[in-house]
Formats: structure tokens, sequence, C-alpha cells
């Protein structure tokens, strides 16, 4: 695969990648350094690219270890907690929210989750993999991943009724 | 679609069983602005869900930068170079002992030159000349292993020099470490 072909097959995947990588690192310039450190990898594995199914789920296996692989070390220093809160309040104008703090809540809500079922309701319920795909890329059968899930969404609105969250948008 | 029917979708949604056509039909449904109260609560979720999606890389130079190191890493393996300032370093000392050894060959010789000549043209005799010869050729002997006492100090010189090639090897696994890749790299290369 040449410079050309990488450019159009692979590069498109960047904000997939950044999304996950900022969900599981919780950090939004180590995440973006470390879809760089994906790009490379995949990158000097461009002889072999072609002989994959799925780029895609590729990349996505190649960033998540590279995030594990960053968590497991704590190579890179913790995040403001209102940094969050800053990225939503600094992203452009038509995609904004204004209810940034039910949205905070909800991320919040997502944090206290255990990690693979974070990961499993990132792939499923933001970025709409099928399960199938995201077997793939979690190394689980379906069948896990449909009860894992299951389970993230119950906690999800249990945590949220906790937290009174949905207080604010009634009044 | 009544609200109902999203009810039992939305069931479904928890025990994680809709499709991803369902889900396409709660988000659609949530982001419409006629949610019923009783619903209002599903409502935020989804809608969170819709706006994680469109939080893109920020960095607007980024494919641009990533083409540059792509690019870099294309090229040669990067060679490993020495420190600039251990360079001065060695470049500066070297310097230093070839003027110590210059100046010391000069005044040993220096000295040799003019006591021989001194000999010559003061002593006409042949045979005290002989003698005084003799005596000028062991002395010049002599301070000529004097002076190579000196020269060898130049091996230390080439000591040193073995010292800093272990540092050279030192970096150089000390890169190999760091960045794995290069070795990928290099292998890669070999084949």
């Amino acid at each position: 695969m040449d410079l050309q072909e990488f450019q159009i097959k692979v590069y498109p995947l960047k904000n997939k990648l950044f999304r996950f990588a900022r969900r599981m690192l919780d950090h939004t310039e180590e995440a973006e350094d470390v879809v760089q450190e994906a790009f490379i990898r995949l990158w000097n594995r461009r002889d072999k690219l072609d002989e994959y199914r799925s780029i895609e789920a590729l990349a996505m296996i190649t960033i998540k270890n590279l995030c594990l692989d960053k968590i497991k070390t704590k190579r890179y220093p913790v995040e403001n907690m209102d940094n969050h809160r800053q990225f939503l309040e600094n992203m452009p104008s038509e995609t904004k929210v204004d209810n940034s703090d039910l949205m905070h809540g909800i991320y919040q809500a997502i944090k206290q989750l255990p990690e693979q079922q974070q990961i499993i309701v990132h792939l499923r319920d933001i970025e709409g993999y099928e399960f199938n795909e995201i077997s793939e890329i979690v190394d689980m059968n379906e069948n896990a991943i449909r009860v894992a899930l299951s389970r993230a969404r119950k906690r999800i609105r249990e945590l949220l009724i906790k937290t009174k969250i949905y207080e604010y948008q009634r009044n | 679609m009544n609200t109902s029917e999203i009810k039992v979708l939305l069931e479904k949604f928890y025990e994680g069983s809709t499709s991803l056509g369902e889900e396409m039909i709660l988000r659609n449904y949530f982001l419409g602005k006629e949610v019923p109260v009783q619903l209002k609560e599903h409502q935020s979720l989804f809608i969170y869900f819709i706006n994680e999606k469109r939080q893109n890389l920020g960095d607007p130079d980024f494919d641009q930068k990533l083409t540059n190191l792509i690019s870099n890493t294309t090229d040669e393996v990067p060679v490993v170079q020495m420190n600039p300032k251990r360079r001065r370093f060695i470049f500066m000392t070297s310097m230093a002992a070839s003027v110590v050894i210059l100046v010391g060959l000069f005044f040993t010789f220096q000295h040799d030159l003019m006591k021989g000549a001194f000999i010559e043209t003061s002593k006409p005799d042949a045979e005290i000349a002989y003698a005084d010869a003799r005596g000028a050729l062991l002395l010049v002997s002599g301070n000529l292993n004097h002076g190579l006492e000196q020269v060898e100090h130049l091996q230390m010189v080439d000591k040193a020099m073995k010292n800093i090639q272990l540092f050279n090897k030192f970096y150089q696994y000390q890169t190999i470490i760091i960045n794995p890749d290069v070795i990928s790299n290099q292998s890669l290369k070999s084949k």
C-alpha cells in the first residue's frame, strides 16, 4: 500500500480512532498522540494491510491496545476534570450543546462503568458498530457483548436517576 | 411511531437486543421536538450519543503532520548521531593533545640540533670529534627514546577513542529500546 492509498483508506478513520482513544484515556491531547502512534504502526505494516478483512477493525484494535498499554503504565498526566466540559463548550457552534451539564453527567456515568462495558457502549451506541464487528475488536463472543451492553445501558440509566441529572432537563 | 411502540423499543434497547436499525429509529425519535414527558428521561442519553459521534479530532494540521512523519520513516533509518557537545569536547581534547606532542618534540630536537652544531665547529681533532660524535649520537638516541615516551601518550588517545565507540553502541541500543519501530524498520529493510 503506497502513501496515497494509505491516505485514502486509513486517514479517514482518524476521528473514530480519536473518539475511542479519548473515551479510554479521558485526555484529549494524549488521545491525539495515540492516534498518531496508531497510524504510524499501521503504516509500518502497510505491506500486509491488504491481507486484513477489515482495516478499520485492525485500526480500532491497534488503538485499543495502545490505550490499554498507556493506562497500565500510567505514562500520561491526569486531565483536569473540567477539560471535558471545556471540550464540549469549545465545539463548533453547530454541534454545541446547550445542556452541557447534562451531557457531562452522562459522560461521568459512563466513566463509572467497568472498562470493557465502556468500550462496548462506545462502539455500539456512539459509533454504531454491528455486534460481529464489536466482537472482533474486543475479542468477545456476540452473546457476551449483548449481556455486557444491556448491563451497561441499565447501569447508566440507574446512575443518571440516582444523580437526579434528569431534574435539570425537566426544569 | 407512537409512544407505545417507542416504549417497546426502549425495553428492547435496555435488554441489548435492538438492531442498529431499531436504534436508529430511537435516535431519530428522540431528536424530534415532540417527546412526551414520560419518555423525556431517555431523551438526553440518545442526544448524548449523537453529540459524542460529532466530536472530531481538533488539530486541523493533523493530516499534514502525519504525512510528514510517515514520509520521514520511509527514508533511511535515522543514523545515531553523537551529541554535538560531546563531539566538540572530543575534538578540543585531541587538538590539545596534538599541540602538546608537537611542542614536546620541538623542544627535544631543538636542544639536540644546537648541541650537535656547536660540537662540529669547535673541535677539529679527529679523535675528539669521534668521541664527541659518539657521545652526541648516544645523546640523540637517548633523547629520541625520551621523545618516544611522549609519543606513547598517543595510545591514550586511541584508547579514549575506543571508549567513545562504546558510547556510540550504547546510544544505538538505547534508541532501539526506546523506539522499537526502528528495529522493525531495520528488519524490514534487511529483508
